[in-house]
């Protein structure tokens, strides 16, 4: 494998530069042509520039514009580590874990522990938006069959059975495969497939539920108040729905972000330089016997989310449950 | 009769006439009210009564028109103001619904959304309807409250419904009914879920306020102790069918349909008591399954080949009282007391 080096770590160590002067100027000694200096020197008079490419660089901060992680994470996510001297060399010694980097350095050499924090980022917000557009979703088309009945509900649960015959990963994969040349960021684009082919299962929930509440007397008072069918729908049907739907969407989004995870697996999924969760792994699998810790920890964020959602959706079941509370 | 005279006197608000309504079913067109004609005049209270499942309700939602498939309504008219509401577009419809006529329903505990408090329940008709202001729909539905017997308006405006007794409740759908001041409430067995006590209370509350906003009431009740307590009129219905429609002296003095006749005879009475109480044989025959003639042939002990053929129209026998039996003149003579 050849050395590759992303022009952009290396713009991370001139950042370095004014912090501490030593090792980067070893750093740059010992890897920069002529040419590469120059456009560095220029850099360097320049913070302004640099830190706009920067900015560019973490996708997360141009999206989310969090202030958070800069301040907690250890290091840039996609800064190299001054000590693993920005190489690829692929020997042992590249892949640390010392106190500086607690879960170690990639191949990069960029801190792991700064890298899943930002991509808990991705994976959360991917996650949270991705529930939140199939819950919107389910939530309409359920109403609609449910209240409306007939032709209607016909529709929507017809087209709700063909979409549920697709294997969705598979759908998102080609989705995609052929969307790819867009100029939207591949992340909306896997939020909106995520949203568009999931809100298949709320809309069954929340139809079941409204065609029960529909039955209620106190609808039909609702109507006998002269009340129109939008007023019922919202005021009166939607609030007493709500409950079901809470606790399904809390545990759908750590389905959400396993999806996104084996999509950034398969390197279909958010790109580097920016970081996922699932990405991380990604990057980490061909150094796993060597340097575990890459995967690993991504990996146990995963789970620990995921599981902490679903706990979180049970949570919330047994809160909202009247018949379980004096259990 | 005076009373009958001053009764047929009165302006009638509401005509329903050959109104019929079916539910479409697995096993074929099942009819729920047959033909159903009546008049309810200005400030009455008329009585529709007749066992569960006889169409009461149905007859009552169909006037609304709030039959929700698989039921229909076939034909018929309902006249109020001189308009057809059974042929109005869905809009004016809901602006007569809860605001000219509202419905007080059978029961309390089901009838108001469990998630939102009473005050917000109420206020809704009025900004609905009224266009009002929350401010004043606050304080229109507080004097409301006031009106249906609920004196701590503020807690009851903000409680949910289940932290409210039975009888609160229902004074709280009267007061939604009422809101608008109605030309017209019907009431659909608003007792029947409500322990006797609380019952007499709300029926004195619904006289009250029929005397106090002066509008006419449909009383839906199988409850002939209730009917004869607070209608004036009383139609009886029977297997989708309204087999009598009499004053309600009348009814009870001189019934003159056999069904009528034996549901009296089926009240224990206190002058009469440990003796067995006459039955009406049979069953009531299923709604897909209702016989050519009349419904009732099948238990009268005076039917003939003529009932079986031939359903017995409803036509006056005296003033104010008609009734749906080829041998009325029968029972008639057979009268009750």
């Amino acid at each position: 494998m050849t050395q590759y080096r992303p022009p952009l770590a290396r713009l991370q160590a001139v950042r370095l530069r004014d912090e501490r002067v030593a090792p980067v100027t070893a750093v740059l000694a010992g890897h920069h042509s002529d040419r590469e200096a120059d456009i560095l020197r220029l850099l360097r008079s320049n913070a302004v520039l640099l830190r706009d490419s920067r900015a560019d660089l973490l996708f997360v901060d141009a999206v989310v514009e969090g202030q958070g992680c800069p301040d907690l994470s250890p290091r840039a996510s996609t800064r190299g580590g001054c000590r693993s001297r920005n190489s690829a060399d692929r020997h042992p010694g590249d892949y640390l874990v010392t106190r500086t980097f607690p879960l170690g350095t990639d191949a990069y050499g960029r801190d792991v522990l700064s890298r899943m924090m930002y991509g808990s980022r991705v994976s959360l917000s991917l996650g949270i938006i991705a529930v939140l557009l199939s819950v919107t979703l389910g939530v309409m088309a359920g109403l609609g069959a449910g209240y409306f009945g007939r032709a209607t509900d016909a529709i929507l649960m017809r087209l709700a059975d063909v979409l549920l015959a697709f294997p969705s990963l598979f759908l998102i994969l080609i989705v995609v495969a052929v969307f790819e040349k867009l100029p939207i960021p591949r992340i909306f684009l896997i939020v909106i497939v995520l949203g568009l082919s999931s809100w298949m299962g709320i809309a069954r929930l929340v139809r079941s539920e409204v065609q029960s509440i529909r039955e209620r007397e106190f609808i039909t008072a609702a109507q006998a108040a002269g009340l129109g069918h939008l007023r019922i729908l919202l005021r009166h049907i939607l609030p007493n729905v709500l409950t079901p739907v809470i606790v399904n969407a809390t545990l759908r989004i750590g389905g959400m972000i396993l999806i996104e995870a084996a999509l950034s697996y398969l390197n279909l999924g958010v790109q580097a330089p920016t970081a996922s969760w699932g990405n991380i792994i990604y990057e980490g699998k061909d150094a796993l016997v060597r340097a575990w810790w890459i995967s690993a920890f991504p990996g146990l964020a995963i789970v620990l989310t995921v599981v902490s959602f679903n706990l979180i959706g049970d949570g919330l079941r047994d809160a909202f449950d009247p018949m379980l509370k004096d259990a | 009769m005076e009373a009958q005279d001053q009764h047929t006197a009165r302006t009638a608000v509401l005509e329903v006439s050959k109104l019929s309504t079916v539910f479409d079913t697995r096993e074929g067109v099942a009819p729920a009210v047959q033909e159903a004609s009546f008049v309810l005049r200005a400030g009455e209270t008329l009585g529709l009564v007749g066992e569960s499942g006889c169409g009461k309700t149905v007859t009552a939602l169909s006037i609304m028109r709030l039959i929700r498939a698989p039921g229909r309504i076939t034909g018929g008219s309902v006249m109020f103001e001189g308009r057809d509401l059974l042929s109005l577009p869905e809009r004016e419809m809901r602006h007569i619904r809860g605001n000219r006529i509202s419905m007080i329903f059978q029961e309390p505990t089901t009838s108001l959304n469990p998630v939102f408090p009473i005050g917000s329940q109420i206020m809704e008709v009025y900004l609905h309807h009224k266009n009002m202001h929350r401010r004043e729909a606050r304080q229109r539905s507080a004097d409301m409250l006031l009106h249906v017997g609920l004196t701590d308006t503020e807690r009851v405006m903000r409680a949910y419904p289940h932290q409210l007794s039975g009888g609160m409740r229902q004074r709280v759908l009267i007061a939604m009914s009422l809101a608008c001041i109605p030309d017209i409430v019907i009431a659909d067995e608003p007792t029947t879920a409500i322990d006797v006590t609380v019952q007499a209370q709300i029926l004195a509350l619904i006289r009250k306020l029929k005397s106090d906003f002066g509008m006419a009431v449909l009383l839906i009740s199988h409850d002939l102790a209730i009917v004869a307590d607070m209608c004036d009129r009383v139609a009886m219905m029977y297997a989708s069918r309204i087999v009598e429609t009499a004053p309600v002296e009348a009814l009870f003095r001189i019934p003159s349909h056999p069904y009528t006749v034996g549901l009296l005879h089926s009240i224990p009475s206190r002058h009469a008591p440990h003796t067995r109480l006459p039955l009406i044989p049979g069953q009531v025959p299923r709604p897909v399954e209702y016989p050519a003639g009349c419904h009732f042939a099948g238990r009268c002990a005076l039917a003939t080949d003529a009932c079986r053929a031939a359903e017995p129209p409803l036509e006056s026998i005296a003033d104010g009282h008609e009734v749906a039996c080829w041998h009325w003149e029968k029972v008639r003579g057979k009268s009750y007391i």
